[in-house]
């Protein structure tokens, strides 16, 4: 069950949100950028601080991939071109990078392919919405 | 198998009390420890002889900080770097999970528990005083919180804060020194790496 998703640009700003469960606690839109912000920095220091790493760089630390708290679990995708897709979910939920790569895909299809849609701004199209919410209910 | 990297402590002062650590291959103290033996024009950048530090008994483990009050220690800014990177990481964590949670308890009040990336799983347990274990280990490992509770409760609390010589004053943190307390630490961990069934 995916309560909720994010979507985080390259520069850490907020530019998607959704709640789809009503589960999770309801983020104003102030605290929701908060998030957002603080999530990129935390992805950011995180590969930073990898204990597991030989040598310089010799494999690379790609930043969070789950946080996981007593009744929640998120779900950190990372696109090529540096967009977060974080999904919220319960416990314990096994991984959604597929699920998560296909809302990558539904926003290179809704968002980018729109010709009024300009980049790293928030993402307001109604076929988006109502394409995820299906990739979430069928999830 | 699990495999554990380092340990963080951090007082309520967000300051790192304690660290030591027992797999690592890039640590910021051996870089340290290394440039004492070499020549300074020497390539300070991780050696052979690191390697020589995979087994517990081979070595003690490195531990930071070495000495609170001692001036000749140089400060390894490189640690303390790193030791502020982790505590900002936990406490940013800590902070939009229990927002996320809905949580307005103080403390971990959103139930934070580990952290995953692609290298390295990084475990969080708050004690009720305001004390923070981090513990790094390998991603399988699903969940060290029991381990980290004992750690607390039988081996911080047990020898550290039950040490008379323990003065705690609630204005400045200390660095823990406590040999026992190391050694102690070191075992159990020891114990936890080769038993295979704590996962």
């Amino acid at each position: 069950m995916i309560h909720a998703l994010f979507v985080i640009n390259r520069s850490g700003g907020l530019i998607y949100s959704k709640d789809f469960s009503g589960q999770v606690a309801q983020l104003s839109s102030n605290e929701a950028l908060i998030f957002a912000g603080t999530f990129h920095g935390i992805h950011a220091l995180a590969s930073r601080v990898s204990p597991a790493l030989k040598g310089r760089a010799a494999t690379r630390d790609r930043g969070v991939q789950y946080i996981d708290t007593k009744g929640l679990r998120l779900h950190c995708f990372q696109t090529p071109t540096g967009l977060k897709f974080i999904a919220v979910t319960d416990p314990l939920h096994a991984g959604l990078t597929d699920v998560l790569a296909k809302a990558y895909k539904l926003y290179c299809d809704y968002a980018l392919k729109n010709p009024f849609y300009s980049l790293e701004m928030p993402i307001r199209s109604d076929l988006f919405d109502t394409m995820l919410r299906q990739l979430v209910q069928a999830s | 198998m699990v495999v554990i990297y380092n340990i963080y402590i951090f007082d309520r002062h967000c300051e790192c009390v304690f660290y030591t650590e027992w797999n690592r291959h890039n640590s910021p103290l051996a870089a340290e420890a290394g440039a004492a033996h070499e020549p300074l024009r020497g390539n300070l950048v991780l050696t052979g002889d690191r390697d020589s530090r995979g087994s517990f008994d081979s070595q003690r483990p490195l531990v930071w900080p070495t000495k609170p009050g001692a001036q000749q220690v140089p400060r390894n800014v490189a640690m303390e770097e790193e030791a502020k990177l982790v505590y900002g990481i936990v406490f940013s964590t800590r902070n939009i999970i229990s927002k996320l949670a809905g949580s307005t308890q103080p403390g971990n009040g959103g139930g934070f528990l580990s952290l995953a990336t692609n290298t390295y799983r990084m475990h969080y347990y708050e004690a009720p005083t305001g004390v923070k274990f981090v513990l790094n280990t390998d991603v399988n490992t699903t969940s060290m919180q029991p381990v980290l509770e004992m750690i607390y409760r039988n081996i911080y609390v047990e020898y550290v804060v039950k040490n008379p010589l323990f003065h705690f004053d609630p204005k400045v943190s200390a660095p823990i020194e406590n040999d026992y307390f190391r050694a102690v630490l070191n075992n159990y961990i020891q114990e936890i790496s080769s038993s295979s069934t704590t996962t």
